[in-house]
C-alpha cells in the first residue's frame, strides 16, 4: 500500500512540480517587467498618463509640455515621497479640475483632492470642506423618507415637494426610489430638487432621473473621450438626450438647488434639467467637473484620477473648470449652518409656495 | 481553501492504496462522468491600459464538470469559478489616508487598505473526435474544439485586468491508461477566434442610454491570435477507486496576451483535486 502511494505521488510530483516551477520562474518573462519605481520614473509616468489620456487640454488652454519643463527639473531620484507628493500636487493644481485626485498609498500622506479652486484673502486655495450645505440642517425644515441610499424626499407645508440626492444609486434602486418619491409628491404645487450634496455617480442614471421631470425629448449633452496618445485623439461624439422615463413625470415648477460641491453626475443631471422650461436653478455655481475620471496607477503604487472626456452642453459649450451658474444666486454660509439655518432652502421654499 | 484541499488530497491517495482489490472494470471504458473539482492557484497580470503594476491574486477555484463519451466522440462541459483577494505584487500593503473635515470644523483621519478582490468565471463546451486505435492500446488520442467564455473581474481602485472573452479553440488531448485504476491525461488548446471585451482606451464604460455592462461589451470585437493569444495546458491524473467513483489531481496553466486597447499579459496556474461519479 505504501509503495503504491509513493509510486503515484512521484508520478504527480514529477508532472506538476516542474510545471509550477517553470511557470513561476518564467512569469515575468511571460507578462513583462514592471516599470522602475524611482521618483523620476514615477513623475514621468504621471506626466505621461495625463499627456496621453487627459481630455481637457484644449478646454483648459493648458500647455502640458510647459508643465513638464516647469516641474521636471524639481524631481530627482534622491527626493523623498513627501517631496514628490508636493511636486505632483502643485502640478495638477494647474489643471483646476475637481476630478483630478492623487491617492498616495504609503499611509502617511493624505489623499489630495483636486477640489474647487477659490480665491480667498489674496491667495488661491482649494475648497475642500463643504460649508454651504449640510443634510442635518435640511432636516430642520423637512422630515425625510429615504427610499434608497442616495435619495431622500419629503413634503414642506403640504405644498412643496422636496427631493434630496447625494449621488446615484443603481438604475434599479433609482427607479424604485423615484417611483415612490414622485408618486407621493405628484400632488404638490412645486418641487425642490436639492443637488447641493450630489457628489456624482453614473451619468446614465442621472439621464434617467432627468427623464422623470420631462414630457419631451431634448438633447442636453455631448461627450467624447480620449482614444489615443495625441491631445486631439477622441472617440466619436456621443449625444445624450433627456426623454420621459418611468411611470410618473413631474412637470410642475421645479427649483434645483446647486452648490460648489454639486459635481460630476450631479452636474450632468443639472445640464439635463437646465434644458427644461419648468426648472429654476438656485444656489451657487457647480464644481465644473463633468467628465468621467477613471483611476490610474504609478510604479510606486500611488493611485490618481484624471478627466478623460470632453463634455459639453447642447450648444457645444464646455463648463469644465467653471461650473454651471444658477439663475438665482443664494449662498448659505458656515455661520448659517452652525446656527441651524439654511437661507438658500428658505428662499427655495418661499419661491415654491408662490 | 488550503485547509480543505490538503485533507482531500490525502484522502484521495489513501483511497488509491485501499482500492487495489476492487472489482476490475472493463479496459478503457467510456468516460461518462459528472464531478466537482476544488483547487487553488495564482493569477498574475500586467495591464498596461491602466497600470504599470503587476497584480497577483491567489484565488480559490471551484469547477463543475460533465463528460460524455461515445465510441467515436468525447464531449465535455466545464463551469469554473475563482475568487480571492488581489494586490499589486510589489506593493501588497498599500494604505490610503483620508483627512476629512466638516463645516463644524471637526476633522477625522481615516486610514484603510487599498485592497481589491479578484473574481473569474469560465464556461466551456468541448467536442472531440477520438482517433481510432487498437484494442490493446493504452493511449487514447482525441482532437476537437472548445467554445469558452471567460471573465476576469478584478475589483479595486482601477479596472486593471478586466476582460471577457468568448473564444473558439482547437484542442488536442491524450490519455494514457496505466492500469485499470490509474490514468494520466494531457491537453493543449489555443484560441484561434475570439470576441474579447476590454475597458476602452480611456478606461471608462459609461455611455448614454447604456448600463455599465452594455457599455463594457460595446468595446468587444472579433479578433484572431494577433490580438488575443491564450494558450492553455492541462495535466491530469485520475484514479478510479470503484466502478462508480473516482478522484484525481489536475494542473492547468494559461498564458494571456491581449493587445486591445493596450497590452494585457497574464498567467494563471491552478491545481485542482477532483471527485467524480462515473455512469
Amino acid at each position: 500500500m505504501t509503495s503504491t502511494i509513493h509510486q503515484y505521488l512521484r508520478t504527480i510530483l514529477f508532472l506538476i512540480v516542474p510545471c509550477l516551477f517553470i511557470m513561476a520562474s518564467c512569469e515575468e518573462e511571460l507578462i513583462g517587467p514592471q516599470a522602475a519605481n524611482t521618483p523620476v520614473s514615477n513623475f514621468d509616468h504621471f506626466w505621461k498618463t495625463f499627456d496621453t489620456h487627459y481630455g481637457l487640454f484644449d478646454v483648459k488652454q493648458l500647455d502640458w509640455n510647459a508643465m513638464y519643463q516647469q516641474f521636471r527639473p524639481r524631481v530627482s531620484d534622491q527626493m523623498s515621497d513627501d517631496e514628490l507628493y508636493t511636486v505632483l500636487t502643485e502640478m495638477i493644481v494647474q489643471l483646476n479640475d475637481n476630478h483630478v485626485n492623487l491617492y498616495p498609498t504609503n499611509g502617511e500622506l493624505p489623499v489630495f483632492p483636486g477640489g474647487v479652486i477659490r480665491y480667498e484673502n489674496g491667495t488661491l486655495t482649494i475648497l475642500k470642506v463643504q460649508e454651504d450645505y449640510a443634510l442635518e440642517v435640511v432636516k430642520n425644515y423637512v422630515s425625510l423618507t429615504q427610499p434608497s441610499e442616495n435619495i431622500r424626499f419629503g413634503i414642506i407645508n403640504n405644498l412643496v415637494g422636496y427631493i434630496n440626492m447625494t449621488g446615484t444609486d443603481s438604475r434599479k434602486d433609482t427607479e424604485k426610489a423615484m417611483d415612490r418619491a414622485l408618486n407621493e409628491l405628484k400632488d404638490t404645487q412645486s418641487l425642490i430638487l436639492d443637488l447641493r450634496g450630489h457628489y456624482g455617480g453614473m451619468d446614465a442614471v442621472s439621464q434617467y432621473v432627468a427623464g422623470r421631470f420631462t414630457s419631451e425629448t431634448k438633447l442636453y449633452m455631448t461627450s467624447r473621450k480620449r482614444n489615443g496618445p495625441e491631445h486631439d485623439q477622441f472617440t466619436a461624439v456621443n449625444e445624450w438626450y433627456v426623454r420621459p422615463s418611468g411611470g410618473v413625470q413631474y412637470t410642475k415648477p421645479v427649483i434645483v438647488l446647486t452648490s460648489r460641491f454639486t459635481q460630476s453626475a450631479g452636474e450632468t443631471l443639472s445640464l439635463a434639467l437646465r434644458e427644461l422650461n419648468h426648472t429654476t436653478f438656485m444656489g451657487d455655481t457647480t464644481a465644473g467637473s463633468f467628465s468621467d475620471n477613471p483611476n490610474f496607477e504609478l510604479p510606486n503604487g500611488w493611485i490618481f484620477s484624471l478627466s478623460v472626456g470632453d463634455y459639453r452642453n447642447s450648444e457645444g459649450t464646455s463648463f469644465e473648470g467653471r461650473g454651471l451658474p444658477p439663475a438665482i444666486y443664494s449662498k448659505t454660509t458656515r455661520d448659517d449652518l452652525l446656527a441651524g439655518k439654511d437661507p438658500t432652502l428658505e428662499r427655495a421654499i418661499e419661491l415654491g409656495m408662490q | 481553501m488550503k485547509k480543505l484541499l490538503y485533507p482531500l488530497v490525502i484522502c484521495t491517495l489513501l483511497m488509491t492504496a485501499q482500492a487495489q482489490d476492487y472489482e476490475k472494470r472493463p479496459w478503457m471504458s467510456l468516460e461518462n462522468r459528472i464531478g466537482l473539482a476544488l483547487g487553488i492557484g495564482t493569477v498574475t497580470y500586467l495591464d498596461k491600459n491602466t497600470s504599470p503594476l503587476i497584480y497577483r491574486s491567489k484565488p480559490a477555484n471551484v469547477r463543475l464538470f460533465y463528460n460524455l463519451e461515445s465510441n467515436t466522440f468525447l464531449f465535455s462541459l466545464d463551469v469554473d469559478f475563482r475568487i480571492g483577494s488581489n494586490q499589486p505584487k510589489y506593493h501588497p500593503n498599500r494604505t490610503l489616508y483620508f483627512r476629512e473635515e466638516d463645516y463644524t470644523g471637526k476633522t477625522e483621519d481615516k486610514k484603510f487598505p487599498a485592497g481589491g478582490s479578484f473574481m473569474a468565471g469560465r464556461i466551456s463546451l468541448g467536442t472531440y473526435y477520438k482517433i481510432p486505435s487498437t484494442q490493446e492500446s493504452t493511449f487514447k488520442v482525441a482532437v476537437g474544439g472548445r467554445i469558452s467564455n471567460e471573465l476576469f473581474y478584478p475589483q479595486g481602485w482601477t479596472m486593471a485586468g478586466m476582460f471577457n472573452a468568448l473564444s473558439f479553440s482547437p484542442e488536442g488531448m491524450v490519455q494514457h491508461r496505466i492500469n485499470e485504476h490509474h490514468s494520466l491525461a494531457a491537453n493543449l488548446r489555443v484560441p484561434v477566434v475570439a470576441w474579447p471585451a476590454r475597458p476602452s482606451y480611456d478606461n471608462t464604460v459609461s455611455a448614454p442610454d447604456k448600463n455599465l455592462v452594455s457599455g463594457f461589451f460595446s468595446n468587444a470585437e472579433w479578433t484572431g491570435v494577433k490580438k488575443f493569444l491564450a494558450p492553455a495546458l492541462g495535466l491530469r491524473y485520475d484514479y478510479q477507486f470503484s466502478q462508480r467513483w473516482g478522484a484525481g489531481l489536475q494542473y492547468e496553466a494559461n498564458w494571456y496576451s491581449i493587445q486591445t486597447p493596450q497590452p494585457f499579459r497574464g498567467t494563471t496556474q491552478t491545481v485542482l483535486a477532483n471527485f467524480y461519479h462515473h455512469f
